[in-house]
């Protein structure tokens, strides 16, 4: 087994970054570095987050699925219904499109989705050939924020705001490097394209 | 939880945290200990547990240091780390005469089961501020040290002191009680996922009491008995306890039950004297209180609304105002976010109030000129 509990402070802290990332959307946050050399930072979300009494799913993960659901007691469901989904990778649009976006009532029954990040968060000089430099605005985001994304990104990011169309309903999402680096983009958060090196599909 | 956000001059805001900070932190008096907390404002923090509801004395003590003692302020810090928490298992249900009783005493009989065991309690105490100087003070404590090394305990206490009878099983024998007890075990009401609002079912009720503001609850008591509400009602106290009581979980390997910990509790059986038109007047109902730690004002107004509530079955807004005014958060978030920036809404009104004047001011000229 890769994983293991966290203690409640470890939890706190990892909680802590996690709320920062959210308080400022598009800056990028840490995670506590002597976790992410114990166990893979992309899970450190769901262990600090997921309880008994909330559901989970990691669809391309089956095996670290098993691991957090042993430790935490998380219940696993498919992603459409899961109040925490982790993709090792970007997400389809079909799969984003799909996932719980809350009620109007009840908000906050939205997916919280963690999503492995793996692009430089430093713009490259001159740009890398896949990339598009995007924009981010709305709450808490430091004037001037932007983000870089490759198209499979792009993609993931336009079907995002898609799902996060008929406020307050939405999605929240972490970015996590393997390195513990988190980027929170929270449903408020609106993404547009500042250039096009490649496609941006859909429209923010 | 309340309004707590705060936006806009985050370098002023950061600047005011720092104040706070090192006003705290700096000083010339001796750093004030955990233990210090714990031992000499045992009541208080017991308190903020109970309204936080969270049973942690070390940490509780920890946020009635960081607040400066504000109990309102320990409260929001020991809930929002609560909130962090992941639920890791389901406790076991406690029957609570499994409790050992550290205090118990019964106001309503003089002769009873077990005996009146009076505690640590200041009860009967004459109310005068001791002015002793502190040197004197430190003496008296080293008498008293000295004086408790020197007691033995001879034998343990009977089985019927540490869990004595209770007043109301009493009452049952002699066919005095109204009997409400369930047959059924429907899930408690888990204030802490759903609010709750009226209708609501009676774990509802007291759990939302139990979390409730210690002031706010005594207040609505208080109401409840003299005030505007006119429900005069006669409740004599059957049990007033402080006790301790399990915590037992089941062995996720095992699936025995095994005590994990031990909280206090205050735990409170108030006998309701019954003459409504409707009711048995021939006999007497119950109102329970139980909350964390020893905070008897708050489980004996408890107990009274918890009956008031029963007796009053939705015919006034009794449950509507303890379930919806009695949180220590709620209240002083909704009241504390007053004193942040309210600019757009204020010059709103101001606009509302400017444009009213010039609706009339044009109206009189056109009276005017008619």
């Amino acid at each position: 087994m890769r994983l293991s509990t966290l203690t409640s402070k470890e939890s706190t802290l990892v909680f802590r970054a996690l709320l920062t990332a959210f308080a400022f959307p598009g800056r990028v946050s840490q995670l506590p570095r002597e976790l992410v050399a114990r166990m893979p930072a992309l899970c450190l979300p769901m262990l600090a987050l997921t309880d008994i009494e909330t559901t989970m799913c990691a669809p391309d993960q089956p095996e670290l699925q098993a691991e957090i659901a042993t430790i935490t007691g998380a219940r696993t469901v498919a992603s459409r219904e899961a109040q925490f989904v982790m993709h090792d990778a970007m997400p389809t649009d079909e799969t984003t499109l799909n996932l719980h976006r809350g009620t109007t009532y009840q908000p906050e029954l939205g997916c919280r989705l963690v999503v492995a990040w793996n692009v430089p968060t430093v713009p490259a000089v001159p740009p890398l050939p896949d990339s598009t430099q995007l924009r981010l605005s709305g709450p808490g985001v430091v004037s001037g924020t932007t983000l870089t994304v490759n198209s499979a990104s792009a993609a993931f990011l336009a079907a995002r705001s898609v799902a996060n169309s008929r406020p307050p309903m939405g999605i929240d999402c972490w970015l996590v490097s393997a390195t513990g680096e988190v980027i929170g983009l929270p449903r408020t958060t609106h993404i547009a394209a500042m250039s096009f090196a490649g496609s941006v599909p859909g429209k923010n | 939880m309340g309004y707590v956000s705060a936006r806009g001059g985050l370098d002023a805001i950061r600047a005011a945290e720092k104040l706070v900070r090192t006003k705290r932190l700096v000083s010339d008096s001796n750093w004030l200990e955990e233990e210090q907390i714990l031992d000499k404002l045992r009541l208080l923090v017991d308190r903020v547990m109970g309204e936080a509801g969270l049973w942690e004395p070390q940490l509780a003590s920890k946020a009635i240091r960081q607040s400066e003692g504000d109990a309102t302020e320990a409260v929001h810090l020991l809930r929002a780390y609560r909130s962090t928490l992941p639920r890791l298992t389901y406790s076991e249900a406690t029957d609570v005469d499994d409790a050992q009783v550290m205090r118990r005493i019964v106001p309503a009989f003089q002769r009873v089961p077990g005996n009146q065991l009076l505690g640590r309690s200041v009860d009967y105490t004459a109310r005068f501020l001791e002015r002793t100087a502190d040197a004197d003070a430190r003496e008296e404590a080293e008498k008293l040290r000295g004086a408790e090394r020197g007691i033995v305990e001879e034998k343990s206490p009977p089985a019927e002191e540490i869990s004595p009878r209770r007043l109301i099983d009493l009452l049952r024998d002699m066919d005095m009680l109204i009997d409400r007890r369930r047959t059924d075990d429907p899930e408690p009401f888990d204030i802490t996922r759903t609010p709750a609002r009226p209708p609501a079912p009676r774990s509802a009720l007291l759990s939302s009491m139990s979390r409730a503001d210690t002031g706010a609850l005594v207040n609505q008591w208080y109401r409840n008995i003299l005030g505007p509400d006119g429900y005069l009602h006669e409740v004599t106290l059957g049990e007033v306890r402080h006790a301790t009581l399990p915590l037992n979980v089941r062995h996720p390997v095992s699936g025995d039950v095994v005590t994990v910990s031990h909280i206090r509790v205050s735990e409170v059986e108030a006998i309701e004297d019954l003459e409504g038109i409707d009711e048995d007047r021939t006999r007497f109902d119950v109102g329970y209180g139980l909350c964390f730690g020893h905070n008897e004002r708050k489980a004996i107004a408890m107990a009274n609304l918890d009956i008031a509530c029963h007796r009053d079955a939705g015919k006034t807004q009794l449950e509507q105002s303890l379930l919806l005014t009695t949180d220590a958060l709620d209240s002083a978030g909704f009241l504390e976010h007053l004193k942040l920036p309210h600019y757009v809404t204020f010059r709103s009104m101001i606009e509302r109030k400017l444009a009213v004047r010039k609706m009339r001011s044009n109206e009189a000229s056109a009276h005017d000129g008619a």
